[in-house]
């Protein structure tokens, strides 16, 4: 247990928490000032933690102290961090905020780059892998039951892919004069992709009704457990 | 009056009609005499002009005189003066000379005065030479009147020797009326038409009926949460009368490898626990980071924390204190667990810790150089770590530690502890071929569950308990709501059709 000048700061803590548990529990009765407070203070706690962690956890000892204290040679590699660093404060300042605009594109490309390489090695690559595997009678895992079952698994896969893309294409042939711009085909299958979507979204719903139920009853426990230690003394 | 032009014949403007020429000016000296009363007659029919020279004051009387004297001595350059007493600052109608008038008679005259007063005073060479007049008007008689122009319009009609006024500047002409009626065609204002059509229908919202519920929305409410938190807290104080059995691992095969993956891997090397969870969904990650942290403690598992969020570090503190205080055994930073901290960039920043990780961490969060101590010293990338965990609820976190793992060809097993809400997303992962990840573990009852086959105390089985009965509660709302939003609004479809039918027999 932490004290500082004899009062347990563990206690405080706990204090503090069963205090903000109750002012956010007040939206049982609506909208008011304490529940406005305790979303307040979250805001400013959050923010406040944020600025210290990232100057003690990053600008500090990869930026500053190396500046300072480091050899010569990594001094000048670390100019280029701190050049554009600056640089980048610069948007804050609508006359000057065309000289971070350079640091922004580059920060911009390196992010895309990343994440677009992830999505296609990481997700899109290896999920049309897996879509179409189970239309291949050597993959077949008879763990999860026969192969027949196994293939219609497959066909469920591989019918719910394609008809949920179809269901997100928008593109009309200039072409068709009719009023309806999709083919029947197309709009067969955006139907069935339509249904498909709403059963992911309820199973999305159901998921978090679940995360929120979890978070209500650990409250309630600390709740319980606060007073039972008081209770106890 | 109006600065325009007008003919040089004519007596009034044919714009503004007012007087050009004076009155008077074709009377000889007899009758202009008679009119003005300097023959000492009085007039026996008063004009109607005259009253303005009684009542004059005697300045205005001079210069009226005055005025009449000079243009009776132009005329009858032989006989004397006549006094006169025209007024000039008389209207049209009196005996006077009006501005811009075009009589030469008077234009000569204040030329000659003007004349005759600079020829009495004796004017410097200099000053002499600097007179306009002279250069144009020359005293020499071969220069003709008549050869200079008189101006015709504007302010200085009248005037000779006057720079001629462009047409443009002296005459102002009214405005140009456009009228304000648009020439439209009949297609035109057919496409106008659909114009509006469209507009009109892009706006118009199309009123929803609402129904009038018994139970205000505030109330409801409030007794769904009195109701759940009555039932919660009746578990927490009668836990043996509302017991619930642990979740069936049959149910749950991702748990049951993600069991398998911690038991089976060797654990000689240390383990990377990425805590990615905000504090709001702390409740729920942080029992299943709990009990895995649990069961690696039991096997000796030395630790390393790492977070792409800010409050990462401070929850990886949380998480491992509890766990250490919970299991009672010593477990120290530095030496069985390193909390490295917050990876800044999102994706980049975390495609660079796993492939330099030392260059992203210098130091830990407690500002040591953990890369020199036995336990870390052989890392240089992430495929130097035995396992993986990544403890988060948000899929976008998950799906970009897993994308950029497979993109790096990780080797060590991945296994990710999610949040409910999150499953669906990961799932996929798990269910590919070949693995992504080799285990998942979401959930309260996840964590339920992870604890029933690894026999560590229990402690989310308790929370798991008052979570089945509210969950439970909470569907039956959801069902028996439902319903009977579907019946009432079957009913009152059915009821407004049969009325409807009613109304057209």
């Amino acid at each position: 247990m932490n004290f500082v000048s004899g009062f347990p700061l563990d206690f405080l803590g706990s204090i503090l928490g069963f205090v903000l548990t109750l002012m956010v529990f007040s939206y049982f009765f609506g909208d008011n000032g304490l529940f406005r407070l305790a979303v307040h203070i979250l805001v400013g706690v959050s923010s406040a933690f944020v600025v210290v962690v990232a100057w003690y956890n990053v600008i500090a000892p990869q930026l500053v102290y190396p500046f300072i204290a480091g050899p010569s040679s990594e001094r000048g590699i670390l100019l280029i961090p701190l050049i554009m660093s600056l640089l980048l404060m610069a948007k804050a300042f609508p006359r000057i905020s065309m000289l971070g605009t350079p640091v922004m594109a580059f920060l911009v490309g390196v992010g895309a780059a990343t994440a677009i390489g992830g999505a296609v090695l990481g997700t899109m690559m290896p999920q049309l892998q897996a879509t179409i595997a189970p239309m291949d009678w050597r993959t077949v895992d008879l763990n999860v039951g026969s192969s027949g079952i196994w293939f219609f698994n497959g066909l469920v896969f591989l019918v719910g892919v394609i008809s949920v893309l179809s269901y997100f294409h928008f593109s009309v042939s200039s072409r068709r004069n009719t009023q309806d711009d999709r083919s029947p085909v197309l709009k067969s299958l955006a139907y069935v992709g339509q249904i498909f979507v709403t059963i992911s979204m309820g199973v999305l719903f159901a998921g978090v009704l679940l995360s929120t139920m979890a978070a209500f009853v650990e409250r309630w426990r600390f709740i319980f457990s606060f007073f039972r230690s008081l209770w106890a003394g | 009056m109006c600065g325009k032009h007008n003919p040089s014949d004519r007596e009034t403007c044919q714009h503004c009609e007012a007087r050009i020429k004076p009155k008077y000016s074709d009377l000889n000296d007899e009758e202009l005499s008679k009119l003005l009363g300097l023959d000492g007659s009085s007039s026996s029919e008063p004009l109607s002009e005259e009253p303005y020279f009684e009542n004059s004051s005697d300045w205005l009387a001079a210069l009226e005189e005055k005025s009449l004297r000079l243009s009776f001595q132009k005329d009858n350059p032989d006989e004397d003066e006549a006094e006169t007493t025209q007024d000039d600052s008389q209207t049209e109608d009196g005996n006077k000379l009006p501005w811009g008038d075009t009589s030469e008679n008077f234009k000569d005259d204040v030329q000659e005065e003007d004349h005759q007063n600079q020829s009495d005073v004796a004017l410097p060479g200099w000053l002499e030479a600097m007179k306009p007049v002279d250069s144009f008007f020359s005293e020499s008689d071969d220069m003709e009147a008549d050869s200079i122009a008189v101006e015709g319009a504007g302010p200085l009609a009248g005037l000779r020797g006057v720079i001629a006024a462009e047409p443009d500047i002296s005459f102002s002409r009214k405005p140009t009326i456009f009228s304000g009626k648009l020439r439209v065609t009949e297609q035109q204002q057919a496409h106008v038409a659909l114009l509006e059509q469209l507009i009109q229908s892009e706006g118009k919202s199309t009123p929803i009926s609402r129904r009038e519920n018994p139970i205000p929305a505030r109330l409801s409410r409030l007794l769904l949460a009195c109701l759940l938190t009555l039932l919660i807290l009746f578990v927490f104080f009668a836990p043996e009368f509302t017991q619930v059995n642990p979740p069936d691992l049959a149910n749950y095969p991702s748990i049951w490898a993600a069991y398998q993956q911690i038991e089976q891997v060797g654990l000689d090397k240390p383990v990377l626990l990425a805590i990615d969870y905000q504090p709001g969904v702390s409740g729920e990650v942080e029992a299943i980071t709990n009990v895995l942290l649990k069961h690696l403690i039991s096997k000796n598992a030395k630790l390393t924390f790492v977070s792409t969020q800010p409050m990462g570090p401070m929850l990886a503190e949380k998480v491992i204190s509890r766990s250490i205080h919970e299991m009672g055994i010593s477990y120290l930073t530095g030496r069985d667990y390193f909390n490295l901290g917050f990876i800044p960039g999102g994706s980049s920043g975390l495609l660079s810790f796993i492939s330099h990780p030392q260059q992203i961490f210098p130091f830990s969060v407690d500002g040591e150089n953990v890369w020199e101590t036995p336990v870390l010293k052989d890392i240089h990338d992430v495929n130097n770590f035995s396992v993986i965990i990544v403890a988060t609820e948000d899929a976008d976190i998950a799906r970009f530690w897993i994308e950029q793992l497979t993109a790096y060809q990780a080797i060590p097993s991945i296994l990710m502890a999610v949040s409910a809400q999150i499953e669906p997303i990961v799932a996929p992962y798990f269910q590919g071929s070949p693995l992504q990840i080799q285990g998942i573990i979401s959930g309260l009852s996840g964590a339920a569950a992870y604890e029933g086959v690894s026999f560590i105390p229990r402690d989310a089985i308790k929370e798991y308990s008052a979570f089945s009965l509210a969950g439970f509660v909470a569907v039956l709302f959801i069902v028996f709501g439902s319903a009977v939003s579907f019946l009432s609004s079957f009913y009152s479809t059915h009821h407004e059709h049969a009325k409807d039918l009613g109304g057209e027999k």
